[in-house]
């Protein structure tokens, strides 16, 4: 090593572009044709990248999938040609890129060893030289003398790792080769990269794990876009990398509501109200994706009410990767009242707390219902409605399950929302006719009985009380109808309400028949999906009148629900 | 001459290949190596005393009783070194796209463990054709020391027509089967397995479009007649084997960036 720092690495202006031909053989024909004819989609991969890195320096590369990380690591190591612009190397570069490069499976662990080792640029007498280390930093004793396909994939890997560890290069190219093997050995790879570092190895290092960065590097180039975005000490640029995160993860959910308005989360309940925001919030009330552990941060919950809510119990619930509860709690078991709630109005819940929880990534469910769980009227359980990543604050790791000491507050949010919007964006795209039997019956959510009908002509009872989801055309709501009662009995009363209010109440009189019904909607009732209730005046208790025992109390049969097209109602007036 | 600095600096690499690869074919038989022996003297004593002593093959020129044989492998021999080249040069990116997508050594290296294994076996085989040649009393003439370098020649040309078959192929996957066929046809346009002169006068042609029928014919003369072939035909030769290397470079380095892209 000379005594004055010098470039090891140094890459000069470099661009890649990926171009994408219709047919492969457009990107031959091109050559003869001078691109006249098959013109390539282009994508710019890395654009005008240009930095040094000095001997005996570990410089961590970060950025989001497809920032170009791996293109650049690939075009340093020599694997992948720049478009434009220069990679100048100083000494012998070996990569942890790719393990078990050229791995034979009928040879021995032995053999694959001098194979791989060549590829890795060691001469003969180098590998024979280093051959008892390798084998001594595999433990795989005598595993070595059988074929590589009797290995587990675990052994597969400590081969590989063993022999590009032998190799003593001036330049060392890591890529997430730590996420293999199980964990006694990820730490021994660990502490061998951290050997080369202190014998003055240079070290480029890719990494989605910012702690490894940030304990194995003394230097942080953030990648976005196919540039740099950010250079410095590790922990100034991951927190840089945060907020590319948070804007990344931002970006995606709204692509995701405009593709398809479903894909937040998974949803159950009758929703008398709904669960229509998800944040965790930093101090500005900024949204996060990715938080240092042990900051203060905030869970805003907020919620949508449908029908009048006496008490509702507003709840979360923090779960792992796999899924493992790992701290929840709710209104309820807190000893929090939450008051009463009309219709339109909503809710906001924040629960601020240090997030004193390990490194990983948690996702959030929240839940509306009453008393003390939710299968006490269900009104909306949303799964998976936020992902947030917690990185390490330092060097210092921790395991195990948390205790958080939250302070939890039920405020009046701004009820900016109406309720349409509330409901396209957590449901997608609802229909403006529910065949109760069939299409549509999802949109049909609490008071329903199951389908009966014959002749392949289904249909369903209400309960006294339900709802369901309808989007509005113009204002009528129409239903096919019928009641079963003896003839001469008092006819039904059935009452449509929406947001609390009541917007019609029809009669339906006795009979075995259908009857068509409209319910005119007050003028002002905007367009749009909606949420209905409805009452039931009178249920028929079979067994009251001595019909049936059945203790079911049957309301009304609904055969069909929708709202009228404009053009329709249009034609009907011209008849 | 980047090819051969290149090749000469990984000299240790291109070793290694060669040697997996040979060994890779029998790795796990209890023989190993030894088949690479077995299989060329079968064949090679099949030709000579099947076709000479069972089927009474016979060449016009009468030359000895195991004429035939000899004729046959002199110039199959050679042949089966060259298809094998050409071959496995077409499909050299595709097979070895682990190694290329993922570490970086100059890829001349692939063309050279080919070539070199393809070699190795030839020469295996030329011994015991020599050997099997003494055996059965054929005069050797003088001529064979020329005839190696010549056959060097011969599978440097398979070289150069494979450098430009495997850039082609990388973006055109179906070269790989024309190939097959191809060499299927031009096995047959070549003096091999028959005598030239029962071609009919129509098919005379072949000689000067197909460079195989040279090379076969010379063959022919190197081992059999003893006589040096004709030197504006050698030197046709070598300069048709250095355009289709050359163009083949340029093929390659034009495309070495693309090639990398699309594997």
């Amino acid at each position: 090593m000379s005594s004055e720092p010098h470039a090891r690495v140094a890459v000069c202006n470099l661009w890649k572009t990926f171009y994408f031909y219709r047919y492969p053989i457009h990107r031959f024909t091109s050559w003869l044709t001078r691109a006249r004819y098959g013109r390539p989609a282009s994508l710019h991969t890395l654009r005008d990248i240009s930095f040094t890195v000095v001997g005996g320096t570990s410089t961590g590369i970060i950025g989001v999938n497809g920032a170009g990380k791996s293109t650049l690591l690939k075009i340093i190591t020599g694997t992948m040609e720049p478009t434009r612009g220069s990679v100048r190397l100083d000494g012998r570069i070996a990569s942890l890129l790719e393990l078990g490069t050229g791995f034979h499976p009928l040879f021995t662990g032995r053999q694959n060893i001098a194979y791989n080792a060549r590829f890795l640029g060691l001469t003969d007498d180098e590998i024979e030289e280093r051959m008892a280390e390798i084998e001594a930093f595999s433990e795989l004793g005598e595993f070595l003398d059988r074929p590589l396909r009797t290995y587990s994939s675990g052994m597969h890997v400590r081969l590989a790792f063993s022999v590009a560890a032998s190799v003593s290069p001036d330049v060392l190219v890591v890529d997430e080769v730590l996420a293999v093997g199980d964990a006694y050995f990820q730490q021994k790879c660990v502490q061998r990269i951290r050997e080369f570092r202190d014998r003055g190895v240079t070290i480029l290092f890719v990494s989605h794990d910012p702690t490894a960065v940030k304990t194995l590097c003394d230097r942080a180039l953030l990648l976005h876009d196919g540039e740099i975005a950010d250079d410095g000490p590790p922990a100034k640029v991951l927190e840089h990398y945060n907020a590319v995160i948070a804007r990344k993860k931002a970006d995606s959910d709204y692509l995701a509501l405009e593709e398809s308005q479903v894909s937040r989360g998974r949803r159950s309940g009758t929703f008398a109200s709904l669960v229509t925001e998800v944040e965790l919030l930093d101090e500005r009330d900024q949204p996060l994706r990715a938080v240092l552990a042990g900051t203060e941060a905030t869970l805003r919950l907020r919620v949508f009410f449908f029908e009048p809510l006496h008490e509702p119990t507003v709840g979360v619930l923090i779960r792992d990767r796999l899924g493992n509860e790992v701290w929840g709690t709710n209104t309820w078991y807190w000893r929090l009242a939450t008051g009463d709630w009309r219709p339109g109005e909503m809710l906001e819940l924040r629960i601020r707390t240090k997030l004193r929880l390990g490194v990983g990534e948690y996702s959030v469910a929240a839940a509306v219902h009453t008393g003390e769980v939710h299968v006490f009227d269900p009104y909306d359980w949303l799964e998976g409605a936020l992902v947030f990543a917690v990185v390490a604050s330092d060097d210092r790791r921790t395991v195990g399950v948390a205790q958080l000491e939250p302070v939890i507050e039920v405020v009046r949010g701004a009820s900016i929302a109406s309720a349409g919007a509330v409901l396209t964006r957590a449901l997608g795209p609802i229909p403006s006719t529910i065949e109760t039997a069939g299409a549509g019956k999802q949109f049909l959510r609490s008071g329903w009985y199951a389908v009966e009908g014959v002749s392949g002509e289904g249909f369903r009872w209400t309960e006294r009380e339900g709802a369901f989801l309808l989007t509005i055309e113009a204002p009528e709501l129409r239903l096919v109808a019928g009641v079963n009662r003896p003839k001469g009995a008092p006819a039904v009363e059935l009452s449509i309400r929406s947001l609390g209010r009541e917007l019609g109440r029809v009669r339906l009189e006795p009979g075995l028949g259908w009857e068509e019904i409209t319910v005119h909607l007050p003028a002002d009732f905007p367009r749009g999906p909606a949420r209905f209730e409805f009452s039931v005046s009178d249920c028929w208790r079979p067994c009251d009148t001595g019909h049936s025992s059945d203790m079911r109390a049957l309301g009304v049969r609904l055969r069909r629900i929708w709202s009228p097209a404009p053009a329709e109602l249009d034609r009907e007036a011209a008849i | 001459m980047w090819v051969a600095r290149s090749l000469a600096r990984h000299w240790d690499l291109l070793w290694q290949m060669v040697a997996t690869d040979l060994r890779g074919r029998y790795v796990g038989s209890s023989l190993g190596v030894f088949w690479s022996v077995i299989h060329p003297l079968t064949m090679i004593l099949i030709y000579t005393v099947v076709f000479s002593k069972v089927m009474g093959a016979r060449l016009a020129d009468s030359s000895g009783s195991y004429g035939y044989g000899i004729y046959l492998c002199s110039a199959l021999l050679p042949w089966s070194a060259f298809s094998e080249v050409v071959t496995r040069s077409t499909t050299l990116f595709p097979d070895n796209a682990n190694l290329v997508r993922k570490v970086a050594f100059p890829k001349v290296v692939l063309y050279g463990y080919v070539t070199v294994s393809s070699a190795i076996n030839l020469a295996f085989a030329l011994t015991i054709f020599l050997g099997v040649a003494v055996l059965t009393g054929h005069e050797l003439h003088a001529t064979l020391l020329l005839w190696i370098p010549f056959i060097g020649l011969q599978l440097f040309f398979g070289l150069g027509i494979g450098i430009v078959l495997s850039v082609v192929h990388v973006f055109v996957r179906d070269t790989a089967q024309l190939v097959a066929v191809l060499l299927q046809v031009l096995f047959w346009m070549t003096p091999i397995v028959y005598v030239e002169e029962i071609l009919p006068a129509w098919l005379r042609p072949l000689e000067v479009v197909n460079p195989l029928y040279a090379f076969a014919v010379s063959h022919h003369e190197l081992v059999l007649k003893g006589t040096v072939p004709h030197l504006g035909r050698l030197v046709a030769l070598v300069l048709l084997t250095a355009a289709w290397v050359l163009l083949g470079t340029v093929l390659y380095r034009r495309f070495r960036p693309d090639i990398l892209d699309e594997l």
